[in-house]
């Protein structure tokens, strides 16, 4: 018997960076301002501990420099993405995945969506260039902002991107995890071939003032390159 | 009995060429991304029946730094032919943080030999950096 088996070693192409940005202020960790909406109560999460929590509030500033606050946001249902243009699966999600129009559907649902970017200063998905055109080539209508300290990422326990966490009206965690249940990205490998989008899920069952069905689901990706 | 298997590996180079990728600015004595090497190395069944289920071993060697994406799910999507048709994606084992091994199953149609084609999704990680890639994948089969 002849068997043959050949064996190829890659070194693929890379992708440069830009300098590093400026690292923008952040206020510290509190807690966002409720208001007085009914809403169901919500379990604490056990892989997203933030779950069932009161959203840490923040204020971060967008591509622009623009400081955007959290707590601007009372009383609104707001998705927090975490997102690093240069990860491959944040690629697959807003090219062919769960995020192609996620955001521009619920949007228009009155749904705040911002976008974290948590990448340290020279680690990768930081550069300022690589948000912007990210932010062109997937129409994103919606903030990116930059947490190049880390602080609002680690607050949540953001680990992956893309990691997605939706905050009720409230300003309870109600929901974080993936953004699916195809851990490719690109919405071919759900079991069963049954897609699940769970922030629609999440935000349907909000507004429907029901619990969130799935609050608490392993986020997949790349990890958040946090600095040292 | 003798057998020989050609195999030829099309490695997509950067990943991703489905999804649009944002551009990134190419500064001289700018920071490079980490290369994603790895290794796949793919085995034909020993021997292989017209009409029923065949198997080929494929194993993944992350290279270099890199460990198997313990989370990402690694599939072959074969090209289904007159030839031939597959057994769904294969069943991909763990095995150690460097290494993975994917099993796929065909049904050859008819005798001789038979080109076996498919794509391999897998993806490999640093701490700094993911890579999906989406090598093609190739090797012939005698079928008796």
């Amino acid at each position: 018997m002849q068997l043959r088996t050949l064996a190829l070693v890659l070194a693929l192409a890379a992708c440069s960076k830009t300098k590093d940005q400026p690292v923008e202020p952040v206020t510290p960790t509190a807690t966002a301002p409720s208001t007085t909406t009914e809403m169901p109560t919500v379990a604490k999460g056990t892989i997203n501990a933030i779950v069932g929590s009161a959203a840490p509030d923040f204020t971060l500033k967008d591509l622009d420099g623009n400081p955007v606050s959290l707590a601007s946001f009372k009383g609104k249902t707001v998705v927090l993405e975490w997102f690093n243009p240069g990860c491959p699966f944040v690629k697959k999600s807003h090219g062919v995945g769960s995020l192609v129009d996620t955001a521009k559907r619920q949007t228009a649902n009155g749904v705040v969506w911002l976008a974290i970017n948590s990448s340290a200063a020279g680690k990768q998905g930081n550069e300022l260039a690589m948000n912007v055109d990210a932010a062109k080539t997937w129409s994103l209508a919606h903030p990116i902002l930059r947490d190049e300290s880390g602080t609002v990422g680690k607050a949540y326990g953001a680990t992956n991107t893309p990691h997605m966490f939706v905050i009720d009206k409230n300003g309870i965690v109600v929901y974080g995890g993936a953004i699916d249940n195809s851990p490719d990205g690109e919405k071919q490998s759900a079991p069963d071939g049954k897609v699940v989008n769970y922030i629609d899920a999440a935000l349907s069952a909000l507004a429907a003032g029901k619990a969130v069905e799935v609050a608490d689901t392993k986020a997949y990706g790349c990890g958040v390159k946090y600095g040292p | 009995m003798g057998r020989s298997l050609a195999l030829a590996l099309l490695l997509a180079a950067c990943g991703d060429k489905q999804a649009p990728t944002p551009a990134t600015p190419n500064e001289p004595g700018a920071p490079k991304e980490d290369a994603a090497p790895f290794r796949v190395d793919v085995t034909p069944p020993a021997a292989c029946t017209h009409a029923t289920t065949c198997e080929a071993t494929i194993v993944l060697v992350a290279l270099e730094g890199f460990k198997v994406n313990a989370d990402y799910p690694f599939k072959f999507v074969g090209d289904v032919g007159p030839q031939i048709s597959f057994d769904g994606t294969g069943t991909f084992a763990h095995g150690d943080k460097h290494s993975g091994t994917l099993k796929i199953k065909f049904r050859p149609a008819q005798a001789g030999t038979i080109k076996v084609s498919g794509t391999f999704k897998l993806s490999v990680c640093t701490e700094e950096v993911c890579k999906i890639e989406q090598p093609k994948i190739t090797f012939d089969v005698t079928v008796t």
